[in-house]
């Protein structure tokens, strides 16, 4: 019987196993690699510098414009990330929010909103800023217009490593929320 | 093999001609069967190494020898990974067993061989009287076929010497290739290559069945190894495993590579 390859036939068939290979270790590595990565707020440089931990909170009023740093943001409409906190919110006209509930899911979309009078955070044990993110709310609905007391939301804020409070702030006063 | 090569009808093979550099990280095969004038009484034993049987015949024009396909190995890498067999040789000496001329004949063997094959100086072997030559037998001429004096060398240096030549070929091969999926995927595949062919330089003789099924075994365990490392060590997702795959078939690869060439 004669036994192994030609030397062409080898060469070939390594190519093909390198291949293969490189293909399925890269594959596993970027699994890996995703799953110990932490979320990222927004992908461009700008939603970041935006909406990142080391962006100032931005505290509103009711006579302030939108946050500077909202001016310049161009995000993507939303990004998916594998684990988010879904906050039913209540907005109210004259007094402070209440968050009426907060749960954990497994994975969820966030729209990076590019503009709002009202800021949804998330706070580390320090209650520092690590994630912040602005939304509109309006009271008037309807035609004709017609004033509404409260406005029910929801949210959906990322989960990051060291997260301890979510805040929502409000032109009428803030909630915060101990997440456990 | 194929008898054909062997009949003594067969007209001598033409001088094999030098090969490249790809020797230098694979095995080189020349073609198998009986070299050179057919007419003498006495044929040297052979493996199917290119630079062996080229210098072989630069240094004994005339002679006789009986090439054996062992994968394209040298002498010592041959009888190490013990690609030269009893059957193997009694089936290329049977067609020159006939006639009764051959009952004088001489077949020098190299010493590795000889020990691989169980032979010592003397034996008769289907009508052939075997003499033990050292295993460089390019200067048989004016050697009196008495046992060697060289000793064997030790076949695990051997094996593994000619594992880690092996490796660093596939690693020309393979570098590219896993390079474009990144230096992570590099890195792993050439140490997986690496370890694959050590430890297969070392178990060898121990693991059964050809060449191809030793790396299928170890090609196994290993990814098996690997996917459990990866499932229970770092709880990754069922998705996280195709590494393990990967490394398996690395490891594979090394069994038919070891298992030497053959002559396109």
């Amino acid at each position: 019987m004669r036994q192994g390859m030609t030397l062409q036939n080898q060469i070939f068939l390594g190519i093909l196993i390198a291949l293969t290979c490189g293909y399925l270790l890269r594959g596993g590595w970027s699994v890996y690699a995703s799953a110990e990565t932490p979320p990222t707020p927004s992908p461009t440089p700008a939603a970041t510098q935006a909406l990142s931990p080391t962006a100032a909170p931005v505290v509103p009023s009711a006579t302030a414009a939108a946050p500077t740093a909202t001016a310049v943001l161009t995000p993507k409409p939303f990004v998916t990330l594998p684990g988010v906190w879904m906050a039913r919110v209540t907005v109210n006209r004259g007094a402070a929010p209440v968050i009426e509930r907060v749960t954990a899911l497994e994975q969820g979309r966030i729209t990076a909103a590019s503009e709002g009078e009202n800021l949804a955070e998330v706070l580390d044990l320090q209650k520092q800023v690590m994630y912040s993110v602005p939304f509109k709310v309006s009271f008037q609905v309807g035609e004709p217009p017609q004033q509404l007391e409260a406005v029910t939301l929801v949210l959906m804020l990322p989960k990051l490593e060291g997260e301890k409070y979510i805040r929502i702030q409000t032109a009428a006063g803030e909630a915060i929320y101990e997440l456990e | 093999m194929n008898s054909s090569e062997n009949s003594p009808a067969t007209p001598p093979m033409p001088p094999v001609k030098p090969r490249g550099g790809a020797a230098t990280f694979w095995p080189a095969p020349s073609r198998a069967g009986w070299v050179g004038a057919r007419s003498g009484a006495a044929a040297v034993l052979l493996p199917n190494h290119q630079a062996t049987v080229r210098a072989w015949q630069e240094q004994n024009p005339g002679m006789t020898a009986l090439v054996l396909e062992c994968g394209g190995y040298p002498v010592a890498a041959a009888a190490a990974f013990g690609f030269v067999t009893r059957k193997k040789l009694e089936a290329a000496l049977s067609p020159a067993g006939e006639g009764s001329e051959t009952a004088s004949r001489r077949l020098y063997v190299p010493v590795s061989f000889a020990q691989q094959l169980h032979l010592a100086g003397g034996d008769d072997l289907q009508g052939w009287k075997v003499a033990l030559v050292p295993d460089q037998p390019t200067a048989l001429r004016g050697s009196t076929g008495e046992p060697a004096a060289a000793g064997t060398p030790n076949m695990w240096v051997v094996r593994l010497a000619a594992a880690l030549r092996l490796w660093l070929g596939q690693v020309l091969v393979f570098s590219v290739p896993l390079f474009i999926f990144g230096w992570q995927a590099w890195l792993i595949g050439i140490l997986a290559l690496l370890l694959s062919a050590l430890i297969l330089a070392v178990t060898w003789r121990l693991l059964p069945g050809p060449g191809w099924a030793k790396g299928l075994l170890l090609g196994v365990l290993a990814g098996a190894g690997a996917a459990a490392a990866l499932w229970f060590g770092l709880q990754v997702e069922p998705a996280g495993l195709l590494p393990a795959a990967g490394v398996g078939l690395l490891f594979a690869w090394m069994g038919p590579v070891l298992a030497g060439l053959r002559k396109a």
